[in-house]
Order: C-alpha cells, then structure tokens, then sequence
C-alpha cells in the first residue's frame, strides 16, 4: 500500500499558526481531507520541493492533537471502522481533556476536514449536554441567553414536554 | 467547571501540555506554546455546521432543551432535518419522508408512533390480522379507532401496530394522517412503498379524502360512482356545488321534458 513512488514525497511539513513546524507522514496528514488535498494538488504540480501547508487556524498545541489523533487512525486505516482497540482509545482521547481544548479540537477537525475526528468530539459534547438544564448549559458553555423574556417564555412554553 | 472565561483559562495553564509527542511525528521547533484568548469560550458552539452535527445525536427530550437555549441553538434545533435524525435514531431507520401537521409530532418517537401499512384484501378480518402480525386484536381495533369488528372492508387499509422493533431497522417510514384511525403514524409499507408510489402524505390522505367525499356524493344524490364522481370533478371537488350542479342539470332534464 505504501506509496514509495519517486515522484512523491512520504512525509509533508505543517506549520502551526504559531509558527512551529510538524513533519508529518504522509499517510497520517491523509486522514486530513485539508491536508490530503493539499498533497494531491502539489503532487499533481509534479513538484519536488518539500511541501510546506500552513494552518493560520490551527495552534501548535491543538495541531499535537489532532496529529496524534490522525496518527493512530492511520495506523487502523486497512482495519475496518469497527476495530474496538481503535473506539477504547478513542474514547480515553478525548476524556483528557476540558472543555476549552475540547472546544479548540472541535473547530480544528472542522477546518482541517478531519471527519472522523469532529464527529466523535461531537458525539462528546452532545454526551455531556444530555440531561443538563438549559441553564447548565447555558453556564457550562458560556452561552448568552438573547431570548426576549416573550420569546424565552413562548419557547419554553412549546417545549415543556421536555422539562418533564 | 468553570463558567466564566478567565476561570477557563486558567484551568488550560495548570493542566499538563500533552507530554510524550507522537513517535512519527517529529516537532522541529517549539515554542513555548500559547494559548490563544479565543479558547476561552466554547466558539464550536456557535458554529451551525458543528451545531448540527452534535444537535443529530441529542435524544428529543434533550434537543427540545437546547432550542431554549439561545436564538441560534434554536434555529438549528428548530430545523426539520435534525428533528427527523433524532426521531429516527433509536429505531436506526434510514429515512422518515413526509412533513407531519405541527411540530409536535417530532415529540414522541415511542414504538407506538409507528405502524405497518396493511391493504385490506378479501378474507381479512382483524382476527387473522392480530396471528399475521402476531398482535393483540383489540390493538389494532385501538389503533384504528374501530368500535366494532364489522365494516374493515370499508377501508383500504388497516394500521397494524409495530411489535417488533427490528423492521424498522434501515427502512423507511411515511408520515400520513390516517382518517379512520385520526391519528399521524409513522408508516412502514412491508412490500414496497405507499400505493401507486406516492410517498407524501398530502397524497396519501387526498387519497382517502377523495374516496369519502365521493361516496357521500354519491348517496346523496342516489347515483352511481361514475356519475358523482363526474359532477364532483366538474366542480373541483367540492361536494356543495358538485350537488347544486347535479339539481341543476336535474331541472334542466325536467324543463326539457327529457326526464
């Protein structure tokens, strides 16, 4: 599977918005649709330079993140989705970490098209507001209440059912 | 857990920077890293597309909560496509097509919002439908709004409630407003789709609608299905004028000493 093509290069830089440089293999940036992209399209150029992606998005601490994430992910991507070693460690990934680097993860896997990723952060938050109050939520996440008292009232009025 | 920004914050500096770096992945360069004031709050949560993905695998209880969260959640909670995710998930159905008359239908996703679809053919009777089935006759007769075991063949179909979860893996459900039953179900057809592929509800209840108001028509003016049912498209379906027309026609027949 390894591609040892002359033309193509194995491993890729990505350069964080702070300025610090990751070399990446070229398989675990793949998990990175962003990422991915950016090979295909350099490589189509016929280029032989190192590529270089910058992430003006990205902090070099979140980018660890997701690059240990993808790593992992490459490492199971001949296995099929199911492998439950790979869901465990997911798991124990992302129960490390607050809300604020959680947060910070989320919006990375979004731009870098990590979808994978963005969808088992998602699935952790829609876990941890399962039960809460609007309230708690609301605190937790930091959320303005920007209800007009008629509006807040008339919404909750067509979802008391849910209030229990 | 911290609910203000700069508690946050520092909850971010105290905690240990990820310490052992990826095997194949090497850091040429590293800065003290920063953490950026834009962490501070959770910024995912205000992003629609993120929103949407996390509102999908919310129960409906706990989505009818986040749309009283704030304007945006609302929106995005409010949305027909996310409602129809979090009705459909616990049943793993693939696709719920239809749009139900008021919201609330969305509300309930319990086994009993669901039906199978069974055309009425000759020697049904609700007795041999509850063994098909395997359900209890007088819950169908409950479902159906029936008072009496007579007259199914009155109707086309009868709604057979869903004993066994399983079908509704990966199928798909119309959402019709069944008139005898008056009830909206969520309808499974076990072959194939709804009759003469229509799968919207409108279709499916004008169906039913069209059959009544001709039958009425017909009775009342003492003539047979051909005749009501041309007066009836004369006048666009409306039964009032559909009989009007009819006496109309009737004097005029008379007048000319036809009749």
């Amino acid at each position: 599977m390894a591609s040892s093509s002359s033309s193509s290069l194995s491993r890729v830089v990505v350069k964080s918005s702070d300025n610090n440089l990751f070399v990446v293999n070229k398989k675990v940036a793949s998990q990175s649709q962003l990422l991915k992209q950016c090979i295909d399209n350099m490589e189509e150029k016929g280029t032989n330079d190192v590529i270089l992606i910058p992430l003006s998005n990205v902090t070099s601490n979140i980018l660890t993140l997701v690059l240990e994430y993808c790593e992992k992910h490459a490492d199971f991507a001949d296995d099929d989705n199911n492998n439950q070693e790979l869901k465990q460690w997911d798991h124990e990934f992302l129960k490390k970490f607050d809300y604020a680097t959680l947060n910070s993860l989320t919006m990375a896997a979004d731009y870098m098209v990590t979808k994978s990723l963005l969808n088992l952060c998602c699935q952790f938050i829609a876990d941890s507001i399962k039960d809460l109050t609007v309230q708690q939520i609301r605190q937790i996440f930091d959320i303005k209440n920007d209800f007009t008292p008629q509006e807040e009232a008339d919404i909750k009025n067509e979802n008391a059912w849910a209030f229990r | 857990m911290g609910c203000c920004g700069d508690e946050e914050e520092d909850n971010l500096l105290h905690k240990p920077l990820l310490t052992s770096s990826p095997t194949q992945t090497t850091i040429i360069f590293t800065k003290e890293a920063t953490i950026s004031p834009m962490n501070s709050n959770f910024s995912a949560l205000t992003c629609r597309d993120i929103l949407r993905i996390i509102f999908e695998k919310l129960p409906i209880a706990d989505l009818a909560r986040a749309a009283c969260v704030c304007r945006s959640w609302n929106s995005v909670a409010s949305d027909r496509e996310i409602q129809a995710a979090s009705f459909m998930a616990p049943w793993k159905l693939k696709e719920i097509v239809g749009n139900p008359s008021s919201g609330s239908f969305w509300k309930d996703n319990s086994l009993s919002k669901f039906a199978i679809s069974h055309r009425i053919v000759r020697g049904d009777s609700v007795a041999s439908l509850a063994v098909k089935y395997s359900v209890q006759v007088i819950d169908i007769k409950r479902l159906n709004n029936m008072m009496s075991d007579h007259g199914i063949y009155s109707r086309e179909r009868l709604l057979i409630p869903l004993s066994n979860p399983d079908l509704l893996i990966d199928s798909t459900c119309y959402i019709e407003l069944d008139l005898y039953a008056k009830r909206e179900a969520a309808v499974l057809y076990l072959e194939g789709g709804p009759p003469e592929s229509s799968c919207s509800i409108n279709r499916a209840t004008s169906e039913l609608a069209k059959r009544r108001v001709i039958e009425s028509v017909r009775r009342s003016l003492q003539v047979d299905d051909e005749i009501a049912r041309y007066y009836l498209s004369i006048t666009d379906g409306d039964p009032r004028s559909a009989l009007s027309e009819f006496s109309e026609d009737l004097r005029w027949e008379r007048q000319t000493g036809l009749a």
